[in-house]
C-alpha cells in the first residue's frame, strides 16, 4: 500500500493553507466558467495558462484540476435549469436534466446531477491513485517507436471520433501538426515554415493557439449569435421538495455506479473527452428503462441525468491520470494541461512520478478535496450561481477578451505573438462556425513534435530500418487498438445508413 | 389515444403513412407522424383525409431516433405504431442492425407492418 503513504504525503502538501484556496479558486472560476452560457472548462483553463509563470507549478496545476472539474458541474447545472449546455460532455445530462426542471423537478436534478459527478469523479480519483504508478511503470518501457504509435493512436481516435465528418477532424489535425513544425528544427537546424521571419524561428507558442482557438475564437462566435439565439431563460427553478427522497436515491444509485463503470474505461481513450461516454451512459439508461412497466424517459428521468453526470467526471478523473501516467492527452482541456507542464518544463510520463512526487500526489490529492469542495459549492447553491447571467454580456465578453490579450503579451512580451492571435483567433472563428473540430488541432501541436523526434529517434537508432515501428508487442497492441477506433467509426458511418429500414 | 406512424423519405415509409391514415380513420383517433431522420417531410397538412395529424421528430441532440419515436409512442399513449418494412439480407442485418427490428421488439404497443405496393 505504498500509494496510500504517498497519497497521505500528498494530501499533506495539498491542505496547506495556500493550495487549499487554489482549490477553492479553481473550483469557483470552473463553475462559474461552467455557468456562463457558450464558455467551458477548456476555454477557461486555455485563459489561465499565462498564469503559470506566476504560480508554483503545484499551485497552478492544483488550480486548472479544480478548474476542470468545476466546469463540467457548472456546465450541467446550466444545462438542467436553461438548457444551454456549454460544453458537447453536457448535452446528454441535459436532455432528462431540463425535462425535470421543466416538470417542476429542478433541485432534483441538480442534486442527482451533483451527487453523480461527485461520485464518478471520486470513484476515478480512487482508480488513478491505485493505477496510476501502474501505468508510469509500464510507460517507463516505452521507446520511441511505443511514443509514436502511442501519438498515431492519438491522432487517428481523436480526428475520427470528434467531428461527425472524418474530413473536418483531419482537416483540424493536419493543420495542428502543420502549426507545430513551425521554427527551427531541433535536430537538423533547418528553418521550417517561418518564411524568413526572424518572429517565427522558435515556432508558434501552444499558449497563443490555444488562448486564440478556444478563448478568442469561442468569444467571437458567441459574440456573432448574441442578437440571434433566443435569451436563456431561467425555469420556475424552486421545486415542490428541496431535497431528494429516499426513494428517489435508491433510484439513482444503480445509474450512477453504471454511469461511472462506462466512463472510467474512456479516460485513458483519445475520443476527444467526455463527450461519447456520457452518451453511452445515456443510452445504457434509456434502454433498460424501455423494459420497465412505466418507462419515464422523455418526460424528466432521474437516471438519464445521473448516468451521463457520473460518466461525465469519472471519465475526466481518468483523462487526468492518462496525462499524468503516460503524457497521453486526451482531450483539449488535458492537451492544454500537457502544454502547462511543458512550461515548467516538466514532462508528464513515467518520470514524473519519479522526478517530483510531492508535485504529482499533491495533484492527486487536490482532486479530492477538489471534488467535495465542488459538492458544497455546487449542491446547495445552483441558483446562485444561476445569477451570473445577470452580468451584461458586452462587459463580460470584453472583459475576457482583455484578459486573453494580456496574458498573451506577458508569456512572451512580443507584439508580434497579439497579431498571431489576433489571426488565430479569426481562425478559430471560422472553425467553430463550420464545425471543424477544434481538439485534434491541440492535440496534433501537443503531441505532433513528439511523435516526430521519437519516429526520428527510432529510425537513428534502427539505423534506418522501418521495421522498428511494428517490432515489439506494445506498438502492434497500440496499431491493433487504432484499427479498432477507426473500425468503429467506419461501421457506425455505415450503420448510420444502411440501418434504415422503415 | 393516437396511432404513430414513423417516417422517412423512402418508399416503405409512404406505404406506412397510408396505412396509418387508414388505421386512424378505422379507429378514429389522431395520427402523430414521426420524422425519424429529423427533417419535416411533406405532407405537412394538419389533416390527412379528414384525420388530425400532429408531427413530431427527434430532439436535436438525439443520437438514437428509435428510441426516441418509442420515448414518443409512450408519451402520446399510442394504440398503434405503423412502420414500413422492406427485405434485407441477413449479413446486412448482423452487421449494421435494423430499425425496424429494434421497432418491432421493444415497442410496448401493437406494431402493424406495411409494404409498399
Amino acid at each position: 500500500m505504498e500509494q496510500l503513504n504517498l497519497l497521505l504525503e500528498g494530501f499533506s502538501g495539498a491542505l496547506s493553507p495556500m493550495n487549499l484556496l487554489w482549490v477553492l479558486i479553481g473550483c469557483l472560476i470552473g463553475t462559474a466558467v461552467g455557468v456562463l452560457p457558450g464558455l467551458g472548462s477548456s476555454m477557461a483553463v486555455a485563459l489561465l495558462l499565462p498564469m503559470t509563470f506566476a504560480l508554483d507549478p503545484t499551485a497552478a496545476f492544483i488550480l486548472f484540476a479544480g478548474v476542470y472539474f468545476g466546469g463540467l458541474f457548472g456546465d450541467s447545472t446550466m444545462g438542467i435549469l436553461m438548457n444551454t449546455p456549454g460544453q458537447a460532455s453536457a448535452i446528454a445530462t441535459t436532455i432528462e436534466g431540463h425535462a425535470m426542471a421543466k416538470a417542476g423537478r429542478a433541485p432534483q436534478a441538480l442534486a442527482v446531477a451533483a451527487i453523480g459527478a461527485f461520485i464518478g469523479g471520486m470513484a476515478a480519483s480512487v482508480v488513478v491513485v491505485f493505477l496510476a504508478p501502474t501505468l508510469a511503470d509500464l510507460s517507463a518501457n516505452f521507446g520511441p517507436a511505443e511514443f509514436f504509435a502511442l501519438s498515431l493512436l492519438a491522432f487517428g481516435a481523436i480526428s475520427s471520433v470528434v467531428a461527425d465528418s472524418v474530413v473536418k477532424g483531419l482537416t483540424a489535425l493536419a493543420l495542428g501538426l502543420i502549426v507545430a513544425t513551425v521554427g527551427i528544427d531541433a535536430i537538423s537546424g533547418a528553418e521550417r515554415l517561418t518564411a524568413g521571419s526572424m518572429n517565427l524561428f522558435d515556432g508558434i507558442s501552444l499558449v497563443v493557439v490555444a488562448v486564440g482557438m478556444l478563448a478568442l475564437g469561442e468569444i467571437l462566435h458567441v459574440v456573432t449569435r448574441i442578437r440571434r439565439d433566443p435569451k436563456p431563460e431561467q425555469l420556475g427553478a424552486s421545486g415542490d421538495r428541496a431535497y431528494l427522497s429516499k426513494s428517489e436515491i435508491k433510484e439513482a444509485i444503480p445509474a450512477w455506479g453504471r454511469g461511472t463503470a462506462i466512463g472510467l474505461p474512456f479516460g485513458v481513450i483519445p475520443v476527444g473527452g467526455a463527450e461519447v461516454p456520457t452518451f453511452l451512459a445515456y443510452d445504457v439508461e434509456r434502454r433498460i428503462d424501455r423494459r420497465r412497466k412505466v418507462p419515464v424517459f422523455g418526460r424528466g428521468a432521474l437516471r438519464g441525468v445521473a448516468a451521463p453526470e457520473a460518466a461525465g467526471n469519472s471519465t475526466t478523473g481518468m483523462a487526468m491520470g492518462a496525462l499524468l501516467a503516460l503524457g497521453l492527452p486526451v482531450s483539449a482541456t488535458a492537451a492544454i494541461m500537457l502544454a502547462a507542464f511543458r512550461q515548467y518544463g516538466l514532462q508528464p510520463g513515467p518520470l514524473l512520478f519519479d522526478n517530483s512526487p510531492e508535485l504529482v500526489w499533491a495533484l492527486l490529492a487536490s482532486f479530492f478535496i477538489a471534488m467535495i469542495v465542488l459538492l458544497i459549492i455546487n449542491l446547495p447553491f445552483a441558483h446562485l450561481w444561476a445569477k451570473l447571467l445577470l452580468v451584461p454580456p458586452p462587459y463580460l465578453y470584453g472583459s475576457i477578451v482583455l484578459f486573453c490579450v494580456l496574458g498573451v503579451y506577458a508569456t512572451g512580451l512580443s507584439r508580434f505573438d497579439l497579431l498571431l492571435f489576433l489571426a488565430i483567433g479569426c481562425l478559430g472563428f471560422a472553425m467553430r462556425r463550420y464545425d471543424v473540430p477544434v481538439a485534434p488541432l491541440l492535440i496534433g501541436m501537443v503531441l505532433g513534435p513528439l511523435a516526430e523526434t521519437s519516429m526520428r529517434d527510432a529510425l537513428l537508432g534502427s539505423n534506418g530500418d522501418y521495421a522498428i515501428f511494428v517490432s515489439g508487442p506494445i506498438p502492434l497492441v497500440l496499431y491493433a487498438l487504432l484499427l479498432i477506433v477507426v473500425g468503429l467509426k467506419a461501421r457506425q458511418v455505415l450503420v448510420g445508413r444502411a440501418r434504415r429500414d422503415v | 389515444m393516437t396511432v404513430i406512424v414513423a417516417r422517412t423519405d423512402t418508399p416503405e415509409s409512404a406505404a406506412a403513412l397510408r396505412a396509418g391514415v387508414e388505421e386512424a380513420r378505422l379507429r378514429d383517433e389522431d395520427l402523430v407522424v414521426f420524422n425519424l431522420d429529423g427533417v419535416q417531410l411533406d405532407p405537412t397538412d394538419e389533416h390527412l383525409d379528414g384525420v388530425p395529424v400532429s408531427f413530431e421528430m427527434p430532439g436535436p441532440h438525439d443520437r438514437d431516433a428509435v428510441g426516441s419515436l418509442l420515448d414518443a409512442a409512450a408519451r402520446h399513449g399510442a394504440s398503434r405504431l405503423v412502420i414500413g418494412v422492406k427485405h434485407r439480407t441477413p449479413t446486412g442485418k448482423l452487421l449494421f442492425g435494423s430499425m425496424a427490428q429494434k421497432l418491432l421488439l421493444e415497442a410496448s404497443v401493437p406494431v402493424l407492418a406495411v409494404k409498399p405496393n
